[in-house]
Formats: structure tokens, C-alpha cells, sequence
């Protein structure tokens, strides 16, 4: 597919934003706007399930409440029968092999929902602004993720690494909120966004 | 402000549900078998309990679940909170 | 010239002179100096007038306690109200204005409310203003000018405040000794602890103590702890940082003042913060407030605090008097005594309600040169705008009487203290019980609700060793109770001090004629005095309540931190009751007032809610298309060409879609993804219709009904596969219908296999409507649109230039029209695409007006402007959508008695006679010609436009038996009382047979 048709949500956030003064932001955000989501739906307690999904996919569907997978993509737990998997696999590769027989039901959710990465030191105490959740060192650990609030949007947040390095993932419709909250929230502590293509 | 502990997700602020009543109000499995006063108790009557009171709640801001929470209406202390049983209606087959 | 500032002392720095002003007068001060010590310092009496009878009044306490020094600081945007003298820390430049006093404080007209303060005891708003009712208004003007409440500023704030959510294992509350030792001792043992104090400084009582600890002065003993509590990287030190607010579950917020001590307004800073705290643990130790002692005249400009006497002498180097007399009836207060004649003071009396015992206070206050007098009371203060002298009475504590005789006494300073009551306010907000103590004479923390523990004089513990014991063991349990290794420390080496218990004097005179003495305060912030409780209590209030609201006793902004205690005492007495009965008055946040700024936080301006806009938004933005907020998106309203008006947008817009081609972005419709092999079931209950009996690659208009038959919402849906559907919902109810959807399903029905996921962002509807979308829309897709292939209500799958899209022929216009959905990040590519493409037929975008016009045309309604909640299926005329065969949630509810009256409303049309008048929106009908008594009113309007394509004005309406009555005529009535005279008509005035979205 050809880049130019597409048009990313934070496009225009992107092309408006203009770094701050601050030499050495303490946060940097990236925006990966060109990734796969596929939404994956079906019972826990069907064996047939589990194995197809993880045929199909070629990785295993993280069971543990609230934690995330990483092998060819990033399978992230949402809810007792519901998972998110972010790829840069061709969807359409893996919706062919699903089996009408299973009860396995997955949603294309490309484009409806937008990644920011964010390093830094400070990102615990930026995200502390705007969450409930306790996101603090020992508290929120690698591999773990949370569907919470971040202010007035709903986000997905996953711990990657100790540097830290958090994934956010937002519904597009809220990405420009989010974006414009961590660009104002962040200005106490330096903060950078640059898009990934 | 309360803390509710998710089934799935754990202990999460407030915030972070939404509330659904009453629970352990059960849709009549024959609706039209009913009268109005009966179904006028079902539709409408609550009980309002002043003390231990079960409630549905949602985790609307995590994994969209819909749970049971048993809380004092009085002092506002959530005493458990369980997942809803995944079981069928018993459904009566008319002879 | 700071007249009072002593040579040397107290921990201000004199090398930094700051100027400021007080009602447009200019003063000095230093850094470290509160707005009140500076203005003490000056020798500043009088810095108020008293709420109702605008007496003078001067400093009375050093902190949060203060009930007469509430000041405007600043000017234009950035000026705040009811600020407090004795918190307000001074900076260069600062500008204060008393709030009450016109033409001056020192000569306040309004002052004529004393002489004649009969006219104002306690309800007198109740009794004097009553009549005439309508004069109301007037007197409200006036009494509120009266009152002098500050002023809002009127610009924009341009301060910047933000919140910050955090989670600790112990949230301590005062930084006095009991709370350092608290904190250094959980922070010692590992646990994540979080510190706080009002102050600038940490310390509380200590930062004015005269007394040794481990050998050093206490301002020093607090300093090295306080570098061993900044050591510690799980501990966090929070100064001017107010805990005003403990709510459920540990859940405490802190507002923390980051640059008000630094200058009005400080470019790039955060102003003010709200810390929003989870604790597994709290800690109260808040401390305890001076109470006053009440006898006539307490209020004179003059009379202070003990316990504010120290803090201005040893904290501020400010001697507030030269010939003090303090009058106690405890021991803690003779160090101020000590402090004023060790500072300077010529000559110090004391004067105690208590017969003489031994006690190391007594003793060094005689060693000092003071002189004292057991067994006497203060029984009146001489002096109007500033204290001159006291009348002095023999006191007879067995009877509790003071003699009739007195001995008037000179003097320039009157200290006085009632003995201490702990600050239980955050220990009561949590829910926990207090308890009159009768040794102690105050209330004490009984019970706790939360995990929460009260140390320190805020739980009675009034000696220094005591409480830094207190702290040490507290500490080490909260450290225990969360499973960490306790880290013990050694308890610090103090002075043991003797000490006689003090005696309560609630009423220096208690006589019955009491009422007819000078007042005798007990709040001063709302001027209420002992008589007012006695008047209380005659006409009939005895519960502390009641008696409360009555007197307004403890409803100022002080919130009764001095004068509550005694109040409830006075009752008590007033009621031949032990106090214990009388019990507390409600403690509620917010402990000192918040200010608005710091409650809002960054959430304004365009953070104050999400703003959501669809992929396609850049095209509307360059088209210079008006957007509406429709919940919490911006859609297009309409697309103005050149300069048109709204009007004339609409009017082309609606014609270039009727006649040839109009093209809208729907991206905003909630979009819901249902499959699952009991996909059917579960819809079968959701939809009224027949939802088993849709062949694959049917749509459908579906209504969902709550389960008291009443519509909720409504949309298209499609069947995709035999155990797959596609629902849409509306605009604003995407997220309700969701969380209803799945509350049936998890709650009533799991073990049904149906999973609902939203699809609202994923993809983009672009409606493509007229007599020409199919031409134009054919050049792009390889599916054979034709009318046999493709007919309305059908959908398919297809492509747009290589993209994968749905296709469906559904029409909220009545025009030949097709939906088509998209992946977001194509959406505005493929608009762009068949914008190109129908340029041969002039494709017009259109916004939501004009969709509002086309779908009134055919008499679609718009769920929540038509209904509300009170409309089923068949008052709206879709009763052929609902199925007898099946059950459904709200069937039951359509059969009851009242859903099948025969004068329900109903929707129908309205056509105005003239043919020419729009009838507002809104508007009644009635009978042109109305019956005596009151007018029937059968319903109202719910949507009304001109309509381009008829050429004239058409509305819907919600009618009583509007059915029945088509043809009739009523009359408008809208908000301006304008009449305009109507038909009622059918509801659809366009196409009556629909022919047009079957176009072949």
C-alpha cells in the first residue's frame, strides 16, 4: 500500500508540535502510527481456542490477567476473553488461517487505535499525573499491562523495559487529547515527540 | 472515594467503574406471563438496603467486566466482590 | 517603622527587607515574616471588622485558627479572597486590602449594627427581612455588601495548577514532633512515606519552643531531623502543603502552595498543586488549636493568643506589647508570659483562674520578674480600637462565681488561653468517632473508621517527651502492620517538665443576667456570642446542629477551629447538660479553604474535555465548515461557500443532495461488532424486530428498547455471516448502549457466546446520498450496484482503489444512498477519492443541519430530540418494527395499562398555516381557543426547519392522540409568548411512498 493514502491521527499533532527549549527532554515520545491491532476474542476454558490461537498467530496468548506476550508481535490481555495483538505482520496472513469451526472471532482494529512510546525517567512521574493506577517503580513491572484512565481517556499502558519504557495505546478519537495532555503535562519536565514511520 | 477490587484486574480506584444497581435481579423468563403488578415489581421495585447490599458494577476504564460487589450501603465498606457465574437460566419446558 | 520588631531573634532574615501594603499604606517586613507578623511588627491594631456588627478587630491567632485577619491579596486576575494573615507568607510587592470596614477600618459606618444589636442576634436574617417577600432581593444587595466576603477576580486566572496522583505506604500529617518522629521512624523501617505540613517550615510547635532537645534548641534538634528524614529516598517532605481533605478509603488530597510565598504571579511555575494520596496508612498529627476564654469584650483589637504570642516573639522577633496581662487557666500559657518579659516587656501580670500550685511554670515565670494573681478572672477589657485595660474580679473556682467587685488594670496587650483542643478534623472526615475526655476537657479521637492513627496533642498528648514518644511507637507499628523490619530509633533526651492540670472556665460570668453584660464572643468570623446560644435555646434548638445553623456558631471559613468548643460548652450549660451530650458538629472538607484554580488543575480550556474528531476532520477544517459538538466530537455543521450564511448553505446543500449528489461524513455513529454463535439469540433480545428471520447481507433499522419499553436508541444494523452482525448506534450513545449491551449479556445471559467489540474508531462511514451516488460510486467499485443486485437494505463487501470497504444501501435522507465504511486511516483518502469522482454532479458535502433537514423531511427522528425517554415504538409510529412473535427486552412493558392509552403522544407532523413561519423548537400546543383555568397542553415541538425542497416550514411534534387528530389546528406557543397557528399532519412530508431510496 502505497504510504501517501494513508492518513495517521496524530499526522496533524505532529505537524503542529514544536519542541521545547529543553535541550535534553526527560521524556521522549514516540509516535508509531503505522502498526497492526487485531483483536482477538474467545473462551479461555476452550482447549481448541488457545491452540488455534496460538497456531494461527505463532505466538501463545498471554493467560495471566494483565500481563502482556513479546515474540513476532506484542499480545497485550485485555479481559477474560479478549486479547490485542499489535503487529507489524500482515493481518490478512493471519485472518486467512482462522478455522470457521472455532470459536475464535477476531476485529481488524488498524486504524482505530494509535501507540506512543515513552522513555524516559520522568515518564512514571508524567504518568502519575493523569492515572489513578499506581504506576511507580515495583508496583507496575515489566511485562505487565492495565486498560486504565489517563485524565479524561481510556488507555492501555505497558511496562516494556526498566529504562522505562512504557507503550500507550490509545482509541484514535482520544489520541490528540492524550497527545496535547502529555505535551502540556510534560512541559515540567522536558518532553520530545517524534513519529516513527 | 473508593478503592473496588476487579475480579480480573485487581484493586482500581473508583474512577476507573461504573455503577449498575441492584443485583441478583433476575429477568423473568416469561415475561408475558406476568401481570402488570408483577411486572411492575420486577421493573421498577428496588430494595434500597440501608447495610449489606449486593451491586453490579463495571470496569468500564479496564476490562469491561460486568462483577458483584458486596458493600455496606452505610459505611461505604466493600465487604467481596465475585465474577458473575457463567450459567444457563433454568428454563421450565411447558408439558 | 516596625515598631514592635525586636533587636534581634526569631528566624526571619533581616538582611532581606520586603515591602508591602495594607489598604494602600506601604510597610516593611522581612523574608520569613507572615503578612501577619509583618503587620504586627508595624504595630498595625486594627485589620478587620467583625461580620455583623462591624466591630474593630485585630490578629487574635498565628495560623489556621485565625478568625479576624482575612485579607484580598493582589489585584485584577490574580487577586484572592479570604486569605488569611497568619498563613499568608510576605514577599516583595505584596498588596493586601481588609475586606470589611467602608469608609475606613478605623471609622466603620456600619458600626451603628453594635449599638443596636438587639435587631441582630442569632436568625435575625429570618426575622427582620421577611417582609414585604419581594424586598428580598434588596435586602440581600445590601447585606451581602455588609458581610464583605472578597471579591472573585474577573479576568481569566492565568496561574497554572496541576494534579498529582501518588501512592504511599504512610501519609503523615504534621511535621510537629510527634509527626517527625512518626515519619522518621516508618521512613527508617523501608515503608514509602509522604510528610506534610501547612507550614513553610517543618516543626509545628517546636518552631516556637523554648525548650531543649538532646542539647540542642529545638529550631535546630528539627532541622537535623529533618535532613535525616531528606536522606531517606523513600520519604517525601511536602511543606505548605495542607492536607484539607480525607475521604474514603485512604484517599487523602494535599494542596501544596509552590510559588505563593514567592510573589503574586510567577511566569512558567506551578502555582499550587493537588496531591490526590492513596495511604495504606495515615498518620494524624495535626496538632492542637488555642482555645479563647470567653467574657465580655474578648474581641477587643489586643487580645491574642498564648500560643501566638510565642510564635511572633521567638519565630518572627515581634513583641506585640509592652505591658501584657494574660489570663489563663493552664499551665503551657505562662510561656508566653516568659516570653514577653524575657523579650522585653516592662512589667507581665498573669492572672489565673486557679488557686496557686507547685509547678515549674509558676516557678519560672516568678523567677522571671512576673507577676501573678491566683484565684482571679479577667470580667471585662477596657477599650474600643485597641485594648487599654482589663477590669480584674476575685474567682472563686469551688462556685464557679466571680466576684462583683473588680480592679481595673492598664495594660496594652491582653493574652489569654482556654487550655488546647485537638485538631481531630481529618480523624473526623475519615469517619472516626471523638470523644469528650474529662480529664483533659477536650475531644479526643475515640474510634477509627480507616487505617488511620491520631498521635500527638491532635489525640491529647500535650507534654514534649510525650509526644515524640508517641511518634516513635506510631511509627513502629505502621512500619510493623505492613510486614517491614522495624528500624527502631532512641527517643531524644527532653527536659521533664511539672506541670498542674488545667481547670475549665468555660464562661467567666455566669451569671443568669449574662445576656445583659457586654458580648462575649465565641466565634468571631461570625459574630456569634454566648447570648445568641442562650436565645437559641429559649426559642426551642437544643441539638448542636441546630443550634449550629441557627447561630451560625463554627460556619466561617475558620470553620470554628476557636470558637467551637466553647459553643458546645455554652450549650451545654445553657442546657444543664455534661458537654459529652452535646457531641460534635460534622467535620467536612475542606479543612482551610482551596482555591478554585488548584480544583480545575490543567483541566480547562480545550483539556477541559476530549475533543474527538474523525479522520476525514481536515477536509471539513479547510472547507471552513462551523463544527457542533455532538458527545464530545466535532462534526461539521454545515459548508459554507464564499460567504453564505448558515441559511443559504443549508438550503444548497439540501437541494444538491435531493436533485443530484451530497456526500456526509458519519464517522461519528457508534459502531459495534456482535459475533459469536449465539449471536442471534442475544439480538433477538436487544431488537424489536425480527432478527433471526435477516438473511446474510440484510440491514435493518433497529430500535432497542430499555426494558420499560421505552426507546433507548436506534441505528441500522446488518447481518455479515450466520453468526455475525454489525450494529450501529448513535452519535452520543455509543459508549451507553455498549456498557447496556454487555451488562445483559455478562450479567443476565453468560452463558451465552456473544462478543461485542466496538469499532467507532477503526472505521470511517462516509454516506454518499442522491440520485447520483450510485453513477458515481459504480466507477470505483467492481460490485454491480444495480438495483437487483445491490437493493436497499443490502450490504456487501467491495474495493476502493485496491482498499478493503463495507457497502451498504441504507438512507437516513430517503435518497438513493450508500454507506461506505473504511479503515480510518484510509477514511479521508477515499473521501478525497469521490469527491474527485463526483465533481461531474456537483457533489456538495454536507454537515449535520442539513442531514437534520433531510431526515425531518421524511420523519426520521433523532433519538433524545424526538424521544426522551418517555416514547415507545408506538408513540413514534414504528410500531410495524415490532415483533409479536419473540420476546425482547421491553415487550412486556408495552402491554402494561399505561403503554396502551389512548392518549399517549405520538409523534406527527406540523405544517404552519401562513406556510411560511418556523415554529421554534420546543414550543407548546394548545387549543387556539383555550378553555377557562388552566391551559391544556397536548405536546410540544421536537424538530422544526424550513424545507428547501417544499419550499415551506415543516416540524415534528409529540402530540396527546396526535393520530386521531391530523388535520386539526393548534396553536405554538414558544418561550416569547409568540403564537403561531398549525395543522397537524402526517409525519412525513417527502416521498410518502419511498420511492426515491429504492431508485432502480
Amino acid at each position: 500500500m502505497p504510504n501517501e493514502i494513508k492518513g495517521f491521527v496524530l499526522d496533524d499533532f505532529i505537524k503542529k508540535y514544536r519542541p521545547s527549549n529543553s535541550t535534553s527532554p526527560e521524556i521522549n515520545v514516540s509516535i508509531k502510527p503505522d502498526v497492526n491491532y487485531l483483536n482477538i476474542r474467545g473462551s479461555v476454558n476452550d482447549r481448541n481456542f488457545l491452540e488455534h490461537a496460538e497456531s494461527i498467530l505463532q505466538q501463545a496468548l498471554p493467560l495471566e490477567f494483565n500481563t502482556f506476550t513479546v515474540g513476532d508481535h506484542h499480545i497485550y490481555w485485555l479481559g477474560p476473553n479478549e486479547w490485542l495483538v499489535v503487529t507489524d505482520f500482515d493481518l490478512d496472513s493471519i485472518l486467512q488461517k482462522i478455522s470457521k469451526k472455532i470459536d475464535l472471532y477476531a476485529t481488524n482494529q488498524t486504524g482505530g487505535l494509535t501507540q506512543l512510546i515513552l522513555r524516559g525517567n520522568c515518564v512514571r512521574s508524567l504518568l502519575a499525573r493523569g492515572c489513578t493506577l499506581d504506576v511507580s517503580e515495583g508496583n507496575f513491572l515489566i511485562g505487565q499491562c492495565a486498560q486504565t484512565g489517563l485524565s479524561k481517556a481510556g488507555i492501555l499502558l505497558a511496562l516494556t523495559d526498566s529504562s522505562p519504557s512504557f507503550n500507550l495505546i490509545v482509541r484514535r478519537s482520544f489520541a490528540e487529547y492524550v497527545g496535547l495532555w502529555l505535551e502540556q503535562s510534560g512541559s515540567e519536565f522536558g518532553i520530545n515527540f517524534v513519529q516513527e514511520h | 472515594m473508593l478503592l473496588i477490587k476487579c475480579p480480573w484486574c485487581g484493586v482500581r480506584d473508583e474512577t476507573e467503574f461504573s455503577y449498575g444497581g441492584e443485583a441478583g435481579i433476575e429477568r423473568p423468563l416469561k415475561p408475558e406471563d406476568l401481570n402488570d403488578q408483577e411486572w411492575a415489581d420486577y421493573l421498577f421495585m428496588r430494595k434500597n438496603t440501608r447495610g449489606l447490599f449486593l451491586e453490579q458494577w463495571n470496569h468500564s476504564l479496564g476490562c469491561r467486566q460486568w462483577f458483584i460487589v458486596e458493600r455496606n450501603t452505610v459505611t461505604y465498606e466493600i465487604i467481596a466482590t465475585s465474577k458473575i457465574k457463567n450459567e444457563a437460566p433454568d428454563i421450565q419446558v411447558d408439558a | 517603622m516596625q515598631i514592635n520588631r525586636l533587636k534581634s531573634g526569631g528566624q526571619i532574615n533581616r538582611d532581606k527587607t520586603l515591602r508591602f501594603t495594607f489598604n494602600g499604606q506601604s510597610y516593611k517586613g522581612y523574608l520569613g515574616d507572615t503578612l501577619a507578623s509583618a503587620l504586627l511588627a508595624n504595630g498595625v491594631d486594627i485589620v478587620g471588622r467583625s461580620f455583623k456588627y462591624h466591630r474593630p478587630r485585630g490578629i487574635v491567632g498565628s495560623g489556621a485558627e485565625e478568625p479576624n485577619a482575612i485579607f484580598q491579596i493582589g489585584s485584577g486576575a490574580t487577586t484572592e479572597a479570604g486569605m488569611r494573615a497568619t498563613q499568608v507568607e510576605l514577599y516583595d510587592g505584596l498588596v493586601a486590602k481588609s475586606e470589611k470596614g467602608w469608609p475606613s477600618l478605623s471609622f466603620d459606618i456600619a458600626e451603628v449594627n453594635d449599638w443596636c444589636s438587639k435587631l441582630f442576634g442569632a436568625g435575625f436574617y429570618y426575622k427582620t427581612f421577611m417582609y414585604p417577600a419581594k424586598f428580598w432581593k434588596i435586602y440581600e444587595y445590601f447585606l451581602r455588601r455588609m458581610a464583605g466576603l472578597g471579591a472573585a477576580p474577573r479576568e481569566p486566572d492565568p496561574d497554572y495548577y496541576n494534579h498529582q496522583n501518588t501512592h504511599c505506604d504512610v501519609l503523615v500529617v504534621g511535621a510537629g514532633p510527634a509527626g517527625l518522629m512518626a515519619a522518621l521512624s516508618a521512613g527508617k523501617s523501608g515503608a514509602k512515606v509522604i510528610i506534610a505540613d501547612d507550614q513553610a517550615n517543618f516543626g509545628g510547635s517546636l518552631l516556637a519552643s523554648k525548650e531543649l532537645i538532646e542539647g540542642l534548641t529545638a529550631d535546630k534538634w528539627v532541622s537535623s531531623q529533618l535532613q535525616m528524614l531528606e536522606e531517606l529516598p523513600n520519604v517525601t517532605c511536602l511543606s505548605r502543603s495542607t492536607v484539607f481533605g480525607y475521604y474514603d478509603y485512604n484517599f487523602l488530597t494535599i494542596n501544596e502552595r509552590c510559588t505563593n510565598h514567592l510573589s503574586e504571579f510567577t511566569e512558567g511555575h506551578v502555582r499550587q498543586k493537588l496531591w490526590r494520596v492513596r495511604a495504606k496508612r495515615v498518620v494524624l498529627a495535626q496538632g492542637a488549636f488555642e482555645r479563647p476564654l470567653v467574657f465580655p469584650n474578648n474581641d477587643r483589637p489586643g487580645v491574642m493568643l498564648a500560643s501566638a504570642v510565642s510564635n511572633y516573639i521567638n519565630r518572627y522577633g515581634v513583641l506585640p506589647g509592652k505591658n501584657p496581662i494574660l489570663f489563663t487557666n493552664n499551665d503551657s500559657a505562662y510561656q508566653a508570659a516568659i516570653d514577653m518579659k524575657i523579650a522585653g516587656a516592662k512589667s507581665v501580670l498573669v492572672v489565673d483562674s486557679r488557686s496557686e500550685q507547685p509547678s515549674d511554670m509558676v516557678d519560672e515565670a516568678r523567677n522571671n520578674g512576673i507577676e501573678l494573681q491566683f484565684d482571679a478572672v479577667i470580667r471585662n477589657v477596657i477599650g474600643h480600637t485597641k485594648v487599654k485595660g482589663v477590669e480584674i474580679s476575685t474567682y472563686d473556682s469551688g462556685s464557679n462565681t466571680c466576684a462583683a467587685q473588680a480592679t481595673k488594670r492598664t495594660c496594652d496587650l491582653l493574652i489569654y488561653s482556654g487550655g488546647w483542643s485537638p485538631a481531630v478534623h481529618l480523624h473526623s472526615q475519615s469517619g472516626g468517632i471523638n470523644k469528650w475526655d474529662d480529664n483533659r476537657h477536650c475531644f479526643v479521637p475515640h474510634t477509627t473508621k480507616q487505617a488511620s492513627f491520631s498521635i500527638g496533642s491532635c489525640n491529647g498528648t500535650w507534654s514534649l517527651e510525650d509526644c515524640l514518644k508517641e511518634g516513635i511507637a506510631c511509627g513502629r507499628d505502621v512500619a510493623g502492620s505492613l510486614n517491614l523490619k522495624v528500624n527502631d530509633i532512641n527517643l531524644p533526651i527532653t527536659k521533664k517538665i511539672k506541670l498542674n492540670p488545667m481547670m475549665p472556665l468555660w464562661q467567666v460570668i455566669a451569671e443568669n443576667s449574662v445576656e445583659n453584660l457586654p458580648k462575649q464572643f465565641l466565634d468571631y468570623q461570625n459574630d456569634t456570642t454566648v447570648s445568641d446560644i442562650y436565645l437559641a435555646v429559649r426559642e426551642g434548638y437544643t441539638g448542636i446542629e441546630h443550634v449550629k445553623r441557627y447561630t451560625a456558631l463554627g460556619f466561617g471559613t475558620d470553620q470554628g477551629k476557636l470558637g467551637n468548643i466553647n459553643g458546645m460548652a455554652i450549650l451545654a450549660i445553657a442546657l444543664g447538660k455534661p458537654i459529652a451530650e452535646i457531641g460534635t458538629t460534622t467535620f467536612r472538607p475542606a479543612y482551610t479553604p482551596v482555591s478554585f484554580g488548584v480544583c480545575a488543575g490543567e483541566d480547562i480550556g480545550e483539556m477541559f474535555e476530549p475533543t474527538r474528531k474523525t479522520a476525514i476532520h481536515d477536509f471539513h477544517t479547510e472547507s471552513k465548515a462551523p463544527f457542533e459538538i455532538v458527545g464530545q466530537w466535532l462534526r461539521p455543521w454545515y459548508f459554507p461557500k464564499d460567504d453564505e450564511d448558515m441559511s443559504s448553505a443549508v438550503i444548497r446543500e439540501c437541494l444538491a443532495t435531493r436533485s443530484s449528489l451530497g456526500i456526509m461524513d458519519a464517522s461519528t455513529l457508534g459502531k459495534i461488532d456482535v459475533c459469536g454463535k449465539d449471536a442471534v439469540t442475544f439480538l433477538e433480545k436487544i431488537y424489536t424486530h425480527d432478527v433471526a428471520k435477516m438473511a446474510v447481507g440484510q440491514c435493518a433499522y433497529g430500535v432497542m428498547l430499555g426494558e420499560d419499553g421505552m426507546i433507548k436508541d436506534d441505528g441500522v444494523m446488518a447481518r455479515l455471516g450466520e453468526n455475525h452482525f454489525y450494529l450501529t448506534t448513535t452519535t452520543g450513545g455509543a459508549a451507553t448502549v455498549m456498557s447496556w449491551l454487555e451488562q445483559w449479556l455478562q450479567t443476565e445471559w453468560p452463558h451465552l457466546t456473544v462478543y461485542l467489540t466496538s469499532l467507532t474508531d477503526q472505521l470511517s462511514t462516509i454516506a454518499l446520498v442522491g440520485p447520483n451516488s450510485r453513477r458515481v460510486l459504480q466507477k470505483l467499485v467492481d460490485a454491480d450496484l444495480s438495483n437487483d443486485n445491490f437493493p436497499f437494505m443490502k450490504t456487501c463487501k467491495s474495493e476502493i482503489a485496491g482498499l478493503k470497504v463495507d457497502l451498504f444501501r441504507v438512507s437516513f435522507s430517503g435518497e438513493l444512498a450508500f454507506e461506505i465504511n473504511v479503515n480510518s486511516n484510509f477514511a479521508l483518502y477515499i473521501w478525497n477519492l469521490l469527491m474527485v469522482t463526483g465533481r461531474d454532479f456537483e457533489i456538495t458535502p454536507y454537515g449535520t443541519e442539513t442531514m437534520h433537514v433531510l431526515r425531518a423531511e421524511k420523519g426520521f427522528i433523532i433519538v433524545g430530540q424526538d424521544t426522551d425517554g418517555s416514547i415507545n415504538p408506538h408513540d413514534a409510529g414504528l410500531g410495524w418494527l415490532v415483533s409479536k412473535e419473540k420476546d425482547f427486552i421491553g415487550k412486556r412493558s408495552l402491554e402494561r395499562v399505561d403503554s396502551i392509552r389512548s392518549d399517549r403522544k405520538q409523534l406527527v407532523g406540523l405544517l404552519s398555516v401562513d406556510n411560511k413561519s418556523v415554529i421554534p423548537e420546543g414550543a407548546q400546543l394548545i387549543e387556539k381557543k383555550s378553555p377557562s383555568g388552566p391551559t391544556p397542553m397536548y405536546g410540544h415541538v421536537s424538530s422544526s426547519y424550513f424545507s428547501p425542497v417544499l419550499g415551506h416550514p415543516i416540524a415534528l411534534a409529540l402530540i396527546e392522540s396526535g393520530r386521531n387528530r391530523i388535520g386539526d389546528k393548534l396553536l405554538a406557543i414558544s418561550s416569547d409568548a409568540k403564537a403561531i397557528e398549525v395543522t397537524i399532519a402526517k409525519p412525513i412530508f417527502y416521498d410518502p411512498k419511498g420511492e426515491r431510496q429504492h431508485a432502480k
